[in-house]
């Protein structure tokens, strides 16, 4: 039995899940590229229409309310792709089909499967982002610079949202504590942490929580990259929280994953 | 008449363990199975019953559904709302409008978790066909998984009428028939549903009802008023079921009653019976076959 996350282990079980996305890809096809272009369409251009005669692009940082919308759905979708990809599925692997049971029997451990995970995660970021920066590119809502500039810090706060979620469920053995986590926890951030409006929008009391949601942290990156806005804190202060996260989550995975596995 | 009600005297009397006088309860009986006798599936109501007495002892993952719309109506109402144009919006406060929407897409959304629930029931639990060893046919077992839907869509609408109550977004008394409107999208939704599950081939094609389901919450004049589109796009926008329910909710929960409101309901009608007779027709074929 090993613990440790290596490279080479990482990959094996990336090849593995990789073999299986072959067959089953059009399950998460619509859900991660073309549900998050629909989000931009509906909202950023529809309520876009709403908003522009009230000259509000002022508080929006001067651009549109488009603009605004279609960046803050950019890292949104990327916090939901991670959040769903390692929730139910995990504890489908651990629990329903125990197929990171027989993994563990190979000379492969819950540090590779961490490490796996996070790889894949990456590369499904990596492209669902590209996919989102072309489309806000062709909807002229961002320049060419900024297109490239978001997709960084998305495929970042993606990855810093989804190993506390793996943690939460290599943790957790009721199915129903991750239904009160998406619906308490990332339904409000979603919509609280600036996405669809500045969270300056929000009542005084309320907005000091927006800086514990991983997403305002990554939001105020993508929107640096993206727009050349200014952020709140001083941008490596943002990368500093999300790396923290990230590596605490991914840390805690692997500690309650081998747990889990081993018991 | 009565044969069925005194074959079984009913969960309420075995529960309260005290008897009602045998008149109330008789009542009572006739009053709980009406329905399902008018509509031809007097044995629907175990399949309710059943479903209270496996979610009663989780009520707060049910109750807690009523959350996310309401967050959305607060953050849309006081966030966005903020933002936009008062001009654009006809007659109210973008709060007002944006409720109607938010009720609207809540009650198609109750609908559709519950699905999940109907195909796990259908190809993995097995408890239909230990239904079949029963009195109750497909068509019993379809329309009860239908009104379980609508009752769940009962709590959410009437936990959201009231938070839209006390934020004062509620423009005219005739707001109040937001709520059976509600569960007429919560029949069109819930039947259509319904019938869609029964040729789901595994978790996968849930993907597929997704696809149908984002782009009718987005583009069914929830978030703004159907005249800021392109005349193209409102012609497609009528074709969205959820659009026909919003409409309506929109009318009365403004106070803006017109002609069009008996359209709308019929669409909606039509929808939930077509639904209804499709998915009973597939239970039949599935649990019979």
């Amino acid at each position: 039995m090993s613990t440790a996350l290596t490279a080479a282990g990482s990959w094996r079980f990336a090849r593995h899940e990789l073999r299986l996305w072959r067959r089953n890809w059009y399950g998460s096809a619509f859900s991660t590229f073309v549900a998050p272009i629909l989000y931009l369409l509906g909202i950023g251009l529809g309520v876009g229409q709403l908003v522009q005669g009230g000259g509000a692009a002022e508080e929006l940082g001067a651009v549109s309310y488009a603009t605004f919308a279609g960046t803050g759905v950019m890292a949104a979708s990327a916090m939901q792709t991670a959040v769903g990809e390692l929730s139910w599925p995990v504890m489908g692997a651990i629990t329903y089909t125990r197929t990171w049971v027989a993994t563990v029997a190979t000379p492969l451990g819950p540090g590779d499967v961490v490490g796996g995970k996070v790889l894949l995660l990456t590369l499904r970021l990596l492209a669902t982002s590209t996919v989102f920066a072309a489309s806000l590119l062709v909807l002229d809502l961002v320049d060419p610079v900024g297109a490239l500039g978001a997709i960084a810090p998305t495929v970042l706060v993606g990855l810093a949202c989804g190993t506390p979620m793996f943690a939460f469920t290599a943790w957790t053995t009721d199915t129903s504590y991750i239904s009160y986590v998406f619906r308490f926890l990332v339904v409000p951030m979603f919509i609280l942490s600036g996405t669809f409006f500045p969270v300056d929008q929000l009542p005084a009391a309320v907005q000091p929580v927006a800086a514990i949601s991983p997403l305002w942290h990554g939001l105020e990156l993508v929107r640096l990259g993206a727009l050349g806005q200014a952020t709140a804190w001083h941008p490596l202060a943002h990368v500093a929280v999300l790396l923290a996260v990230l590596l605490t989550g991914a840390a805690l995975a692997v500690r309650f994953l081998t747990r889990r596995l081993y018991q | 008449m009565t044969a069925e009600v005194e074959r079984d005297p009913g969960v309420g009397a075995r529960a309260q363990g005290e008897p009602l006088p045998p008149g109330i309860r008789v009542l009572l009986e006739v009053a709980a199975f009406a329905p399902y006798r008018m509509l031809g599936v007097p044995w629907g109501r175990f399949v309710v019953e059943r479903n209270l007495l496996v979610w009663r002892n989780m009520w707060p993952a049910l109750l807690s559904g009523v959350f996310e719309p309401v967050l959305f109506l607060l953050v849309l109402g006081v966030g966005v709302g903020s933002l936009v144009d008062p001009e654009v919006i006809p007659g109210g406060s973008y709060g007002e409008f944006v409720a109607a929407g938010l009720l609207g897409a809540a009650a198609m959304n109750a609908t559709v978790y519950e699905t999940y629930n109907v195909y796990f029931k259908l190809r993995h639990d097995g408890i239909y066909d230990a239904m079949g060893a029963t009195p109750a046919r497909p068509r019993d077992i379809a329309a009860g998984e239908i009104v379980w839907a609508v009752s769940r869509v009962l709590l959410y609408a009437v936990g959201f009428m009231g938070v839209a109550a006390a934020l004062g977004l509620l423009a005219s008394p005739l707001a109040l028939l937001a709520v059976p409107i509600a569960l007429l999208v919560g029949f069109a939704f819930g039947s259509a549903t319904l019938a869609a599950t029964t040729f789901m081939r595994s978790w996968n094609d849930f993907d597929l009802l997704q696809i149908l389901i984002v782009p009718l919450f987005l583009f069914s004049a929830t978030f703004y008023p159907l005249e800021v589109l392109p005349g193209w796009a409102q012609a497609i926008t009528w074709v969205s079921p959820l659009f026909h329910g919003i409409a309506a909710m929109r009318q009365v929960m403004l106070g803006q009653v017109s002609w069009l409101l008996p359209v709308h309901l019929a669409v909606l009608l039509a929808i939930g019976w077509a639904g209804f007779r499709a998915g009973a027709g597939r239970f039949e074929r599935l649990l019979r076959g």
